[in-house]
């Protein structure tokens, strides 16, 4: 009964705080949640539409920050009007937009250290640290832009804020095991494809290509069924069937002349569209680029895999692993020349694959190929002067 | 003491960006305007390229003049810089920017000058933010399937600029950003310039 009560406090707290308060102070404050609420939601079909996580990301923090801010200067400006009401204001500021409490206490104790107090006992919870010297919101922000330049002039490296940091907490071991594939691609990939692409002729490659692909059908189709993509599964179904026969067991690809067009799926991509976020960046040994997520991905993909495992239970692995290996010149000699071209020209090589392989899954998760215009349909990102500070 | 308190909570709604005056609004970009660029600067490049007469050092240096004047390199330079650019020095963003223009034109120059022939189709154009355009486009390749490409335009006194283009799905100034604050995080801004220069310095010997 107590705990029902409490619910019900916890639920009509925000509504109550408001209701103390002069109508047009409530009013300024439900409207900065409101418009805030209102970026969420652009910025959730950003990123549904835009196949770009950096930038959906910084997006989404520039937007956090501007409506602290505006809850900041909403409330500063309504404590200056009721000075009696400043607990009130706060606590209603705090509940209407709990996430903002911290910066809401912040900038209103530095506004008016004399409340310090009031404003802490009003938002709840801990008392916040003494405002500093800068004794203003503007004061605060120098101060801490000193301290970041201090942290330059100490350092070789520089102190960057979160929205930049890449989510790649093993950095140092991804780029070891990075600089190994490069040279395991060196010594063994790259000959490899040369040889391949000097030896096969292009349209006699164009049909390996279309071999491997239809073998993949089977799983394609698998996990386009996983995440309810009805369309793309008739399309598999359909290109599995005409390229095995009338393509001659996939060596020609007949299906892509009837408006049946390519597309490729993996369990890591189902895993994706269920929820599943990517963790952080991995690069794994020979396999290049990856995360948790596809990581386990392609181990399932092994299990969805009729021909696999076919010949994992009848003792004949090597079929599994010469398809593999074809599949890896296969892929390699496609992308080469654009590889060969970006190790060329960039500056930080890891850098600029790990943000290209982010980019590219992100957009192949969320089936950016399969519109006809293009990948990045209906934006709706800013990219204002602010993001370019 | 209660008008000061007043104009001080004036002051800071202003700044805090509560009133925001529509005539401040930036201008749109007019989506068949931005095509109309692209569709204009594609059938410029597309002719630089064909030109099988010039030699392939010719053709990079027109195509590095073409694209010198249509994408906005100081913009696109200060937002690849992200959060250090606010700690760079004015001498240090003078370098920078001198680099990263030069570098982004002998990169691209350089991936252009090699192709030829290539078909140029624009699908659609949309607004995209507050004041842009985006132009969609496939780009045909001389073999594989055709590039999908969608162009960021800007448009503004000075006419159209390009900002960014997104090549099946990869933006080319998130990687940059990407790329450099990943290098600014490990040797600091005068790493990232030094690395520039290294790479500006590489290419000028190659093509001389």
């Amino acid at each position: 009964m107590v705990r029902l009560l409490m619910f019900l406090v916890f639920l009509l707290a925000p509504a109550v705080a408001l209701a103390a308060l002069p109508p047009h102070i409530a009013k300024r404050i439900q409207r900065v949640v409101h418009d805030s609420g209102e970026t969420a939601r652009k910025d959730a079909a950003l990123d549904r539409a835009l196949p770009n996580t950096d930038y959906a990301a910084a997006n989404r923090l520039a937007a956090g920050r501007r409506a602290a801010s505006r809850m900041s200067a909403v409330v500063i400006a309504a404590i200056a009007e009721s000075t009696a009401l400043t607990g009130e204001i706060v606590a209603a500021a705090v509940a209407a937009a709990p996430a903002l409490r911290d910066s809401i206490v912040r900038d209103a104790s530095a506004a008016y250290p004399g409340f310090a107090d009031v404003i802490a006992r009003a938002a709840g919870g801990r008392a916040p640290a003494p405002p500093d010297a800068g004794s203003t919101p503007a004061g605060a922000a120098r101060q801490a832009d000193d301290a970041g330049m201090a942290a330059v002039d100490a350092g070789g490296g520089e102190d960057i804020d979160d929205e930049e940091r890449d989510d790649d907490p093993i950095e140092p071991v991804n780029r070891a095991i990075f600089e190994f594939n490069e040279w395991v691609i060196k010594l063994v990939v790259r000959p490899l494809a040369q040889g391949y692409r000097w030896l096969v002729p292009e349209p006699a490659r164009d049909s390996v290509e279309n071999v491997l692909h239809n073998l993949n059908s089977p799983r394609i189709l698998a996990n386009d069924l996983l995440q309810g993509e009805l369309v793309r599964a008739w399309h598999t179904t359909g290109r599995f069937v005409v390229n095995s026969t009338v393509g001659v067991a996939g060596i020609f690809d007949v299906a892509e002349r009837l408006e049946l067009p390519r597309h490729k799926e993996d369990f890591g991509q189902t895993l994706a569209v269920w929820g599943v976020g990517e963790m952080m960046y991995l690069v794994l040994p020979l396999l290049g680029p990856s995360n948790p997520r596809d990581g386990v991905g392609k181990a399932v993909d092994g299990f969805l895999d009729p021909l696999n495992l076919w010949a994992v239970n009848t003792d004949r692995e090597y079929i599994s692993y010469a398809r593999t290996g074809v599949e890896a010149i296969d892929f390699y000699e496609g992308i080469m020349d654009e590889l060969d071209d970006l190790r060329d020209t960039s500056v930080d090589y890891y850098a600029a694959i790990r943000s290209l392989y982010r980019q590219r899954r992100t957009s192949e998760i969320r089936n950016g190929e399969a519109s006809g215009a293009g990948a990045v349909p209906g934006l709706e990102y800013d990219l204002d002067d602010e993001d370019f500070e | 003491m209660m008008a000061r308190r007043w104009l001080m909570a004036v002051l800071v709604a202003c700044l805090g960006g509560l009133s925001a005056p529509a005539w401040a609004g930036p201008e749109k970009t007019s989506p068949d305007e931005a095509a109309k660029f692209i569709t204009a600067l594609s059938k410029e490049t597309l002719s630089v390229l064909g030109a099988r007469d010039a030699s392939l050092g010719e053709r990079e240096e027109r195509v590095r003049q073409l694209l010198g004047r249509s994408i906005d390199l100081p913009r696109i330079g200060r937002f690849a810089l992200g959060k250090a650019w606010p700690k760079a020095t004015p001498e240090q963003r003078q370098e920078y920017q001198l680099l990263f223009a030069e570098w982004v034109l002998r990169t691209y120059s350089r991936r252009l000058g090699g192709y030829s022939g290539q078909s140029f189709k624009i699908i659609k154009a949309g607004p995209l933010g507050k004041r842009d355009a985006v132009v969609f486009t496939k780009i045909g390749r001389p073999s594989g399937p055709p590039l999908k490409a969608a162009w960021r335009v800007r448009g503004s006194a000075s006419g159209y600029k390009i900002l960014d283009v997104i090549v099946e799905g990869v933006s080319m100034i998130a990687t940059q950003r990407s790329e450099f604050a990943a290098l600014v995080r490990r040797q600091g801004v005068m790493g990232l310039i030094d690395s520039l220069r290294m790479q500006v310095t590489k290419f000028a010997a190659r093509s001389s």
